[in-house]
């Protein structure tokens, strides 16, 4: 008995060990294979598009330059004051000491990315070294292995930043792809998107964007934004939703992280996609003809449900979460909630948040599917 | 010694820093330009579905535990067979002995798994083992070698015991257990030498190229943080498993006398544990310094990037260990009849185990996604957010560290009541160390919150400082103070069941956090073989899930708890005769 108990005692310790393993949040891996994308063609705009997706993706730049003091906070920082006040530093021998302007900015980047310990700025030198030697990797060298194209576009990138006119060149026919690799991390794969409708359905636009026929108004439509905008406005939009408003919307409603969960050519491509949209809605996209849904589950993406509200792991929190609701609400108050959202407001959500003309768009067999579907969700 | 004996000793030193000397130079030339192999996803052998990498890390995972468990155990014997010629008390040369012939079981069992563990990685990393042989060269030999010399010595230590255990003859037998012991640490030195090689790649230039002697890529960045924290890992992990035999003998059997053995083996394994266990902070801390000092990618990778859950269920881990220890600590105290006076100290110390444990349990610097941020208000909680940086950590680590001393002393001094004139002033020296110790390891941390983040690393000295001058100060003055001291009998075996449970939890959560650091070292390295200079490109090149990682890390530690109680098994079965055979010879 003894045996038994002190075995069962420290099986259900491990047990307890291995459960909180899996309590916390899981890193999933990116197990797909490094896939290579040709930058031929690229305007400046997109190479500075490109140059911020490197900087804060595969040059892991910010795993540093961030607001911890490893490293100066470069995205924070008057970089169009320190650049020259670099350059006029006495402690500065590098190729650019004693020179101005952007070529000569352009110089002292790439030799930061390429020669770290040729300047450290004061302070953030490897200890004891009395700032003569950086902590800072050679980015084109392993493990971050960035190619020329890809250091000019971070180059360009932060010249940019600083105000100024890139002066790197683009990339040309003859210069290397941009070799995209997966996260290091953990599990599922997450293939790279090489298709503006992929990435735009990956990402749900749709849900609060009027596209492909949605009719969403949490946002701007989406169509003729190529009239409206510059290729670089669409980026910097995609990129930081909050650094322009459209008139009529509201700040801090657009995911900010778009700039680090999207690759690089995923955003080129995005942004191609956008700028190419028609000024409105095709008549064939009109969700009134597109089939009648059959099941709850295709009514529900017809729809896009998810888009806002937490679905079977969706995690979206505009709306309430749907699981569950069947527990919380009756199948007249499901029905009502969603052809007048605004009759009953969930606590900690706001009227005039979710669109008022599902009962225009939907056919009646849709809404009792929907309905059915919702109340049979478990939590 | 003779002079040749001093001469072959030298010879085995100089190959084993140097061994190229002898073995390399023949093919030095032609290996010296020939960087490191870059086998493509297809390079790699698959074989009937089975997953490569789970293997290889059992394998090694296993040969690890097992391998840590017979370094160790000699440690522990040669440490306690030292007290008995000390103390002339023989319970500690007995104890010793046992745990050598636990030893003799366990140790045929490492090289059988060790095998399997160079076999599997043939079959499935041919090309690593390929470019591992090249770097290393003749050091693998003399790594066959010195094995052979471990199992000879191991043997002799073990069955010239009784031979050698009184009067002089005893310094002999002691002599061969150091040559076991230092065998045995050389044999771990070298094993070390070849993963922080895999970390932190030194006498090799930028594409793998052989460029430096054996003994450069030996010294690489990793290796000595490596060496002391295993070597103390190991001394608490002996001292851990040993604890657990014990409670379990305890808990089985009938006879008081037995019991009262079983008691003391289990306090003495405890302390021990504990002793191994107390700097084992610092040198984690040591080796994660170096692993920033060498790449800063790598360190933020570890402590603020994919791996930094990871860290939280370390806390959780060394958390129950260092309850479990002091619950046993505290459950102690009824040996003996004065303990009860101190009983009342242990709410306090009890709390300020459980605060540290929370501090240290809480997150930092996280990958969250927009969903967390937004609910959370930021990229970091607002109240408990400042607990999470290393200022409150490191305090809260100290602290817990300075109160399982405590727990301990209070015990040693509950059965000792010191006769020398100076006693009263010698208890408030002993307070005052507490007391200064304690406001320096708050100040400190608090300092650490109002300095730049470079001087925080800085300001986690005097902390450790501090500690280190409360223990070994308050050491010193006990063995002054308590010379001639009356000596109160303690009552072993007077412990509750209850306790002895506490004593399966350390050799459980030690062997589970080992095969979790396991993971996180091996993780840092992210899709490489060698960090920068051989590529992992297989298909299982990626960091598996926690919860992955989880399941696998359980089922190894389940693995290694079926081979223990077989080798406990073992060892009892050798000592049970069959009813009437003594009467029959």
């Amino acid at each position: 008995m003894t045996f038994l108990r002190v075995i069962g005692f420290s099986v259900l310790l491990l047990l307890g060990y291995m459960g909180f393993a899996h309590m916390l949040p899981q890193v999933v891996p990116d197990t797909s294979e490094p896939v290579e994308v040709s930058t031929e063609g690229l305007d400046m705009d997109g190479f500075i598009a490109l140059g911020e997706s490197i900087f804060k993706g595969k040059g892991t730049c910010t795993l540093c330059h961030n607001g911890m003091g490893r490293a100066p906070d470069t995205l924070e920082m008057d970089m169009a004051a320190t650049y020259p006040a670099r350059l006029a530093d006495p402690r500065y021998k590098g190729v650019a000491a004693g020179k101005e302007g952007p070529k000569a900015i352009e110089e002292y980047i790439h030799e930061s990315m390429v020669a770290p310990s040729a300047y450290v700025v004061e302070g953030f030198g490897k200890k004891g070294t009395n700032d003569t030697e950086s902590p800072m990797p050679t980015v084109n060298m392993p493990p971050i292995e960035l190619n020329d194209v890809e250091m000019n576009a971070v180059t360009a990138f932060l010249q940019d930043l600083a105000g100024l006119e890139p002066t790197v060149p683009l990339p040309s026919a003859d210069d290397a792809p941009v070799a995209e690799e997966p996260a290091a991390g953990g599990g599922e794969p997450a293939p790279l998107l090489t298709s503006g409708e992929a990435i735009v359905d990956e990402y749900g636009c749709a849900s609060c964007h009027d596209l492909g026929g949605s009719g969403a108004d949490l946002g701007p439509s989406l169509y003729g934004i190529g009239k409206r905008m510059t290729r670089a406005e669409v980026i910097e939009s995609i990129i930081d939703p909050n650094a322009v408003i459209a008139e009529g919307y509201e700040a801090d409603f657009m995911p900010a992280d778009f700039g680090e969960s999207l690759r690089g050519s995923e955003l080129l491509v995005l942004t191609d996609y956008l700028m190419a949209l028609p000024d409105a809605a095709p008549a064939a996209d009109d969700s009134k003809e597109e089939p009648l849904a059959t099941t709850g589950l295709e009514a529900i993406d017809k729809f896009g449900c998810a888009g806002c509200h937490d679905l079977d792991g969706s995690e979206a929190d505009i709306g309430p979460k749907l699981n569950g609701i069947g527990k919380r609400m009756t199948a007249d108050e499901v029905k009502t909630a969603i052809i007048d959202p605004n009759a009953i407001i969930a606590d900690g959500f706001e009227a005039d948040m979710m669109p008022d003309d599902f009962a225009d768009q939907m056919d009646d067999s849709e809404l009792s599917l929907i309905v059915d579907y919702l109340m049979n969700l478990p939590e | 010694m003779k002079l040749s004996h001093l001469l072959a000793l030298f010879a085995a030193f100089v190959l084993l820093v140097s061994p190229d000397l002898v073995f390399a130079a023949a093919d030095e030339a032609a290996a010296v330009l020939e960087g490191a192999p870059k086998p493509s996803r297809l390079d790699y052998p698959l074989i009937g579905g089975v997953s490569a990498r789970t293997v290889v890390w059992s394998a090694a995972q296993m040969h690890l535990f097992l391998a840590a468990f017979v370094l160790a155990v000699p440690l522990f014997a040669i440490a306690t067979e030292f007290m008995s010629v000390v103390t002339g008390d023989d319970r500690f040369d007995n104890m010793a002995r046992e745990f050598m012939k636990i030893t003799m079981a366990a140790y045929s069992l490492t090289a059988l798994v060790g095998g399997g563990l160079l076999l599997s990685l043939l079959v499935f990393y041919p090309h690593l083992m390929e470019y591992l042989v090249r770097v290393f060269r003749g050091q693998m030999l003399i790594y066959a070698m010195l094995f052979g010399l471990e199992s000879i010595t191991l043997y002799v230590y073990f069955y010239s015991w009784d031979a050698l255990r009184r009067g002089n003859r005893k310094w002999y037998h002691m002599s061969i257990g150091l040559l076991l012991n230092t065998v045995g640490l050389t044999l771990m030195f070298i094993a070390n030498a070849w993963v922080s090689f895999m970390m932190s790649p030194a006498g090799v230039d930028p594409t793998g190229a052989v460029t430096g002697t054996v003994w450069e890529a030996t010294r690489n960045p990793l290796w000595n943080p490596l060496n002391l924290h295993r070597f103390l890992a190991n001394i608490a992990y002996g001292g851990a498993i040993v604890g657990g035999y014990a409670a379990y003998m305890f808990l089985a059997e009938k006879d008081p006398e037995k019991k009262a053995h079983y008691d003391w083996m289990g306090y003495t394994s405890n302390f021990i544990a504990i002793l191994g266990f107390l700097p084992l902070p610092f040198a984690g801390y040591w080796l994660m310094a170096e692993i920033y000092a060498y790449s800063q990618q790598m360190g933020i990778t570890a402590m603020g990037g994919i791996l930094a859950w990871l860290f939280i269920i370390q806390a959780v881990l060394i958390g129950t260990i260092m309850l479990a220890a002091n619950y046993y600590l505290w459950s102690g105290l009824m040996r003996t009849d004065r303990g009860a006076q101190y009983a009342k100290y242990v709410k306090y110390i009890a709390v300020v185990i459980v605060g540290g444990f929370l501090v240290w349990l809480t997150p930092h610097t996280l990958i969250l996604t927009a969903n967390e941020i937004q609910n959370l208000g930021g990229t970091h909680h607002k109240i408990l957010g400042p607990l999470g940086i290393m200022p409150a950590k490191n305090t809260a680590v100290n602290l817990m560290l300075v109160f399982t001393f405590m727990s301990f002393q209070l015990f040693y001094r509950s059965s000792r009541i010191p006769t020398v004139s100076w006693a009263k002033s010698g208890n408030m020296i002993v307070v005052a160390l507490y007391v200064v110790g304690i406001i320096n390891i708050v100040g400190a941390g608090i300092y650490g919150y109002i300095t730049p983040t470079v001087y925080k690393v800085g300001a986690s000295v005097p902390q450790v400082v501090s500690t280190l001058t409360i223990i070994i100060g308050s050491v010193i003055i006990d063995m002054f103070m308590l010379r001639g001291a009356k000596a109160e009998k303690v009552h072993w075996g007077r412990m509750t069941e209850r306790s002895q449970y506490a004593l399966f939890v350390l050799p459980v959560a030690f062997t589970w956090l080992m095969g979790l650091m396991g993971y996180i070292r091996s993780s840092l390295r992210t899709n490489w073989h060698v960090y920068t200079v051989m590529k992992d490109n297989s298909p299982e090149n990626y960091i598996p899930t926690l919860g992955d990682a989880g399941n696998v890390i359980t089922a190894i530690t389940l693995g290694f708890m079926a081979i223990m109680v077989f080798v406990f098994w073992l060892s009892r079965l050798g000592q049970t005769k069959q009813k009437g055979t003594e009467d029959a010879a």
